[in-house]
């Protein structure tokens, strides 16, 4: 049972960063390859505020997102210059300008990293792996209703028609710059908080859990499941977090599978398993309508 | 004093020829497909480990040859089962796919040769010399006599023959290129297999220079040469010579004088976010 609980609460960790990058990039279609470094913000400040200047938990997670947000606002400042590859390049190089950062200076405690981050506590109660499995979940409960919430929005439709042209959204009156900057920290504040879900949980981090990779990793996910597609995201994140523990016997071959998984499924289905128009939705249409029929 | 600024500059110099060449085959690549091919640095350290196992049977000179042509020989096989058939994808298509066979390369290098890095020793003696109070060795001038001329002959390459003046044309405008009769997949062949061929040679070279070789040497020369493309301008092939060239130099000045202030891997972004928010397109770069 334990191994279950682990395993939920690293999947849905890193589906709530994973559905802040599909906002940024699914709904309002502006690249962000450094989504790792905006986890590692998040994390950074939490373990940080709770270790050295003993904040409590409950304070330091959302100051984690707002402040992780607030890097996100910089980028997105950034992003209204840029376009689609130099945007991509950009927010690569932000991921390693951040992972050099934390290794460098001693307030991120260099390579070693900050140990005995303290487990939040709840009525005076440390948490367990299963509390804090509850927590986490309550915290993606949200952060996926507002996502739809987002979705559904006259929000949702600006960013709709940012990421279609961003001419005609311009022309018709939508005001990109000030959407593009709200699309990345809301995305970025979602990474914040993943990160320091992720700090308190593992009550342990390194530089090296925030680098380029991870990014890869987190922009797997969202478009594995399918971008744009809340659900989509939190199918890839529990598919990326999974696959390796199925081929668990397979260690070494791990990452080969992996990627030559993602190249087929990009090939034939660029927009993700449960994305618009796949394979798997369109089959499930067909499977619906004939049963209305009959 | 001034021979230190010399001495920075033979090493900010050979940094960035380095750059460069490995910059100008994602510059062609760019120029035609519109793809961010991050596989290059897998084609890179690939390069690398060729000339590595061809150096048990050959000497070093025909090694990295036969490195340089099989390195072009997988970047047409990429270009040909990986990016041609996903062109009329979204961008961002191209942009996973390329860094998926980025890690691909990579872990399949580490499967065949091993994690570790991989001592590469050649018959070329390490000789010091001493040249107005300069201090140069063998492996540096191996890589300035290698690279930069190759890097003439591509030049003239692309400025002189017709392939070079079809592969200009097509990065222009690829729809009239088409209509003046220029075929693209020849052009695009061609590119990656110059680009390939550069950056398996880049790739055996800093291979000997560091006398090292291993399957993730590819990581930071990857971002490296992106950051080239876009001082460059994105596709223009002059841009990413003097921004191959400007990278190395500044970053080798920057990291001596101001090395404590900043983590090393760090500058060379700090310089690109810098530029792009004054130049949005590149040093070269015209609208796209």
């Amino acid at each position: 049972m334990a191994y279950e609980v682990v395993l939920l609460i690293v999947i849905s960790i890193y589906a709530i960063a994973a559905i802040g990058l599909n906002i940024t990039m699914g709904y309002a279609g502006q690249v962000n390859l450094g989504q790792a470094a905006f986890l590692g913000i998040g994390a950074f400040t939490s373990a940080i505020l709770t270790k050295t200047f003993a904040v409590p938990f409950w304070i330091s997670l959302p100051l984690a997102g707002l402040i992780s947000m607030l890097f996100g606002i910089a980028l997105g400042i950034i992003s209204i210059r840029l376009r689609e590859d130099f945007l991509a390049i950009t927010t690569i190089g932000i991921n390693f300008i951040a992972e050099s950062f934390f290794l460098y200076y001693p307030l991120f405690g260099g390579s070693f990293g900050i140990i005995d981050i303290p487990r939040p506590y709840v009525f005076g109660q440390k948490l367990d792996d299963t509390g804090y499995l509850i927590i986490v979940l309550i915290i993606l409960a949200i952060c996926i209703l507002f996502s739809i919430w987002i979705e559904r929005s006259w929000m949702g439709i600006a960013f709709e028609c940012i990421k279609q042209d961003e001419y005609a959204a311009e022309g018709i009156g939508i005001n990109v710059r000030k959407f593009k900057v709200i699309a990345f920290s809301i995305g970025t504040g979602y990474a914040g908080l993943a990160g320091a879900l992720l700090a308190h949980y593992k009550t342990y981090i390194v530089y090296s859990d925030f680098a380029f990779p991870v990014s890869i990793q987190i922009l797997t996910m969202t478009v594995l499941g399918g971008l744009g597609n809340v659900f989509g995201s939190l199918l890839g994140s529990a598919m990326i977090i999974l696959l390796p523990e199925i081929f668990r016997p397979l260690l070494q071959y791990r990452m080969i599978m992996y990627t030559i998984m993602l190249i087929i499924l990009l090939k034939f289905q660029p927009q993700g398993i449960i994305g618009k128009g796949s394979f798997l939705i369109k089959k499930l249409h067909q499977i619906l309508q004939e049963e209305v029929r009959s | 004093m001034g021979a230190v600024i010399l001495q920075l500059l033979l090493e900010g110099l050979i940094l960035g020829f380095i750059y460069v060449a490995l910059s100008i085959g994602l510059t062609l690549i760019y120029g035609v497909l519109r793809i961010l091919h991050i596989a290059h640095a897998g084609i890179y350290a690939l390069g690398a480990f060729f000339a590595l196992t061809f150096h048990y049977f050959f000497n070093i000179w025909i090694s990295i040859i036969l490195a340089a042509l099989l390195a072009a020989l997988i970047g047409i096989l990429i270009e040909r089962f990986a990016y041609l058939p996903i062109l009329d994808k979204p961008p961002y298509v191209p942009l996973v796919i390329s860094i998926a066979l980025y890690i691909l390369i990579s872990e399949l290098s580490a499967n065949i040769w091993g994690q570790y890095p991989k001592g590469f020793y050649t018959e070329i003696p390490s000789i010091r010399y001493d040249l107005f109070g300069i201090s140069v060795t063998t492996y540096q001038l191996l890589v300035l006599a290698i690279i930069a001329p190759l890097i003439l002959i591509l030049w003239l390459i692309i400025n002189k023959t017709k392939i070079g003046l079809a592969s200009r044309a097509l990065t222009q405008d690829i729809e009239v290129a088409q209509i003046m009769g220029i075929s693209p997949k020849k052009v695009i062949d061609f590119n990656f297999f110059i680009g390939s061929a550069l950056a398996g040679v880049c790739g055996a070279l800093v291979g000997i220079y560091y006398a090292q070789v291993y399957p993730y040497m590819g990581d930071i020369a990857a971002y490296k040469a992106l950051v080239v493309l876009v001082l460059g301008g994105l596709g223009s092939v002059i841009g990413a010579l003097v921004g191959g060239l400007i990278l190395g130099i500044s970053e080798t000045f920057l990291i001596a004088y101001f090395g404590y202030l900043l983590p090393r891997e760090a500058f060379a972004f700090i310089i690109m976010i810098l530029l792009l928010l004054f130049r949005p397109k590149g040093l070269f770069g015209r609208g796209m």
